[in-house]
């Protein structure tokens, strides 16, 4: 066998999730460590910057990369970390479509700020600033970015593995693909172009959807009819079915947290498409506009619902200032 | 917006079976409208999805108008009902990315309505002018620089 592969695992902007996805695959890791070692993983083992700084260029193999970049800290550091490895892997969705804090591209940083830290229901702290004069000296704090962006749009990106977190039954597909050199994976192999809907075992019946129920107040849910039948918001039409469909299987909805499928740049306006088509109201020929139209009055925040998880690698992005002006 | 100079770049997606035919017709009896607009023929309004809405917007139109037949009259029995809907959602999603829920105009155009077409542009037109520049070209997070 030819020598072990140098991997790396790297957080920027993230919750956590996608390195506990990574232990999540079990004795599988035996398996990886047999096939690589691990060089540079800041959750588990204690690299500092300035370790990585004194690598070769192109000494780590692959590099797996999850999380937002929020903060010009994230945004140095992956661009480091590319200097320093051969592929990188854009680990989980908010480094593939920006996540869930991708929704904070709908607000300003000044309004992010001022929400967080003078909202009047918490203690009223300091305000982050960048520099901070103490007795011994000055301080220094990262500082955020106006906007979060996809980490394609930072460095270059070989291969994409979107999920939050991507699921050990995606990583047991991708691992081996990534660590053999035989196997060619092309850049968004890893994403499937079928929906959730094509692995999800509800049963669809194609009947028009009246309204929208929130599913915190839908009380009777038939375990075996498709949830969007039932009237539940379920963004599984409009997202990639890598997972297998684990959350409809148990009666909850989709989130969307794949993000589009392979070949969609947008996924709020995939869902928004599908949504209108299979809602509807008895007897519609006989209805004015005002009264079709007031059916879709039942989805509730569109946007914050059908870009959760993609909004930074959307058509739009963030927000414009159109109506600000 | 005060800039008499600006002239709007608008977008018009026409269903086949009524509203295009309507811009034949407009056409034919030599009806006036403005050049502003550019027309593009899809099968059935209902065929617009929103992402074709927020690309316009976002390769740099000001004003996008989508026309098809009637309510009733549809060619594909409920396509139009589909666009109504389609509409609302998009406004919502459009006033959410903060662009002007009324770039967006929903019209329905019949294909004896070569009139009404040229009427509905004008008046898309000067609508647009009022509101002003979107100016959204070349404004991807690529050349956001962010420091």
């Amino acid at each position: 066998m030819s020598e072990k592969k140098k991997i790396g695992f790297y957080w920027t902007g993230s919750c956590g999730g996608c390195q506990v996805s990574i232990l999540d695959i079990d004795e599988m890791l035996l398996d990886v460590a047999e096939q690589a070692e691990i060089v540079f993983w800041p959750c588990a083992m204690d690299p500092k910057y300035e370790d990585v700084k004194a690598m070769d260029e192109n000494e780590i193999d692959i590099m797996f990369i999850n999380g937002a970049i929020r903060l010009d800290e994230n945004k140095e550091m992956v661009e480091l970390l590319r200097e320093k490895t051969k592929e990188v892997v854009s680990y989980g969705s908010c480094a593939c479509n920006g996540g869930v804090f991708g929704l904070g591209n709908l607000s300003s940083k000044d309004e992010l700020l001022e929400k967080g830290y003078t909202n009047k229901t918490t203690d009223q702290g300091p305000f982050p600033q960048k520099i901070t004069e103490v007795e011994e000296g000055e301080l220094e704090l990262a500082e955020m970015l106006d906007h979060i962006k996809p980490l394609d749009e930072h460095i270059d990106v070989e291969y994409y593995l979107p999920g939050c977190p991507p699921l050990p039954t995606q990583l047991e597909d991708a691992l081996p693909a990534l660590l053999d050199d035989e196997i060619e994976v092309e850049e968004r192999d890893l994403i499937t172009d079928k929906s959730v809907c094509d692995p999800c075992p509800m049963e669809r019946e194609e009947k028009e959807i009246e309204r929208l129920i929130p599913i915190q107040e839908a009380t009777d849910i038939d375990p075996d009819e498709c949830l969007l039948d039932q009237g539940i918001l379920c963004m599984g039409p409009a997202t990639a079915g890598m997972c297998e469909a684990p959350c409809t299987e148990v009666g909850h909805p989709c989130v969307g947290c794949n993000g589009p499928v392979k070949g969609v740049e947008d996924q709020g306006s995939r869902m928004a498409s599908a949504l209108a088509s299979v809602m509807g109201i008895e007897g519609e020929e006989n209805k004015t506009e005002e009264e079709v139209m007031e059916t879709m009055n039942s989805v509730r925040d569109p946007t914050g619902s059908f870009y959760m998880f993609s909004l930074p690698s959307s058509i739009m992005q963030f927000r414009r200032d159109d109506i600000d002006e | 917006m005060s800039d008499e100079d600006f002239e709007p770049k608008i977008i018009a997606f026409l269903c086949n079976w009524c509203s295009y035919a309507g811009a034949d017709l407009a056409g034919v009896s030599r009806e006036q409208y403005p050049a502003n607009i550019l027309n593009i023929k899809v099968m059935c309004s209902s065929r617009v999805s929103p992402e074709h809405v927020l690309r316009s917007f976002k390769k740099g139109a000001d004003g996008v108008l989508i026309a098809g037949c009637h309510p009733g009259d549809c060619h594909y029995i409920n396509g139009n009902y589909k666009t109504i809907r389609k509409a609302d959602l998009m406004k919502k999603i459009m006033e959410d990315f903060g662009i002007k829920p009324t770039r967006l105009r929903l019209e329905w155009i019949s294909s004896a309505e070569g009139g009404k077409f040229a009427r509905v542009m004008e008046e898309m037109t000067e609508e647009v002018k009022e509101i002003g520049p979107l100016n959204l070209d070349g404004t991807s997070l690529e050349d956001d620089t962010d420091e």
